[in-house]
């Protein structure tokens, strides 16, 4: 396993790095602030875990999206403009109160970002990664605070580059009386990869 | 390299195989040789560094199947493998 001392610049500060790459890219004339800014502003209000939010809003009101989403998640997403990864399938799998999945990338961090945006930073770590595939239940339980009875089915999806996954969570109770404008705010990023579970309350809790 | 069958189909069991596949095919290392179940047919995908498009299948394991130190009964794993590193086994 590789020292992190042994790698040049290992002792800098992550974001340090990307600043002074940045600098370098731009003086060399390889990279223009314009891009950046425009790559940045994409990831902040395009891309991201709202796009999520409203896939599993809408499955919760809506029955039918909720069957063709599960029965063709590429070509249901794609129909909203929601992949930009070809050749790549995103699929969405349901968890119930017996079936709990939960998504981990065992050996890099491939992630569905058209639907959740970028990963977070403690999805691309080697303790996750190891410890999610092999111990779910006890990791959901220690790292995430969601434990789970021995009963509950717990299937881990190990995404890869071809085909990533993305959790569709139980609602909470009370959904009934939330407006669908409303709805996305009750989803989240955490309960679409699977360390957290939106079934177990009530939107008063939310 | 094994001679596929015939296309795998959800429910066959299936081992992985303990070749070398290369690099860019190779399944995880914690599911080497060990037997599951195909649970779907994920389609035709080219392979990083590959240019024909080859067979992924999405294959689910008992964790007890793969780690001989866990008792959870009620853990399985879900993976999506190349067809060609995977082969049938029979009952």
């Amino acid at each position: 396993m590789n020292d992190p001392g042994d790698l040049p610049g290992s002792g800098a500060h992550p974001e340090d790095r990307a600043r002074g790459l940045q600098s370098l890219l731009i003086e060399k004339e390889l990279l223009s602030t314009d891009l950046v800014d425009e790559v940045v502003s994409k990831y902040e209000d395009d891309i991201g875990p709202m796009n999520g939010k409203q896939v599993v809003a809408r499955a919760w009101r809506d029955s039918d999206y909720r069957e063709r989403l599960l029965a063709d998640s590429t070509a249901t997403l794609e129909e909203e403009g929601l992949t930009g990864l070809d050749g790549v399938e995103i699929i969405v799998v349901e968890n119930t109160e017996q079936l709990h999945n939960v998504m981990v990338c065992t050996l890099c961090s491939c992630f569905p970002w058209p639907v959740l945006g970028l990963p977070p930073t403690w999805y691309k770590q080697p303790g996750y990664r190891a410890r999610m595939v092999k111990r779910p239940r006890e990791t959901l339980r220690e790292d995430f605070d969601l434990p789970l009875d021995e009963d509950v089915e717990i299937r881990v999806r190990d995404t890869s580059a071809e085909v990533r996954y993305m959790v569709l969570p139980q609602p909470p109770d009370g959904i009934e009386d939330i407006s669908a404008d409303k709805l996305p705010e009750y989803v989240t990023r955490e309960a679409m990869i699977g360390v957290e579970r939106l079934g177990d309350k009530h939107v008063s809790d939310l | 390299m094994t001679d596929q069958i015939a296309p795998l189909e959800a429910g066959t069991q299936v081992r992985v195989d303990h070749v070398d596949p290369d690099a860019y095919k190779r399944p995880p290392a914690y599911a080497e040789g060990a037997e599951g179940t195909v649970t779907a047919v994920r389609g035709e995908f080219i392979p990083p560094e590959h240019t024909t498009a080859e067979p992924l299948v999405a294959v689910q394991f008992a964790a007890t199947d793969l780690w001989s130190d866990t008792d959870d009964q009620n853990q399985t794993i879900q993976v999506d493998i190349w067809a060609d590193c995977l082969q049938e086994v029979s009952g």
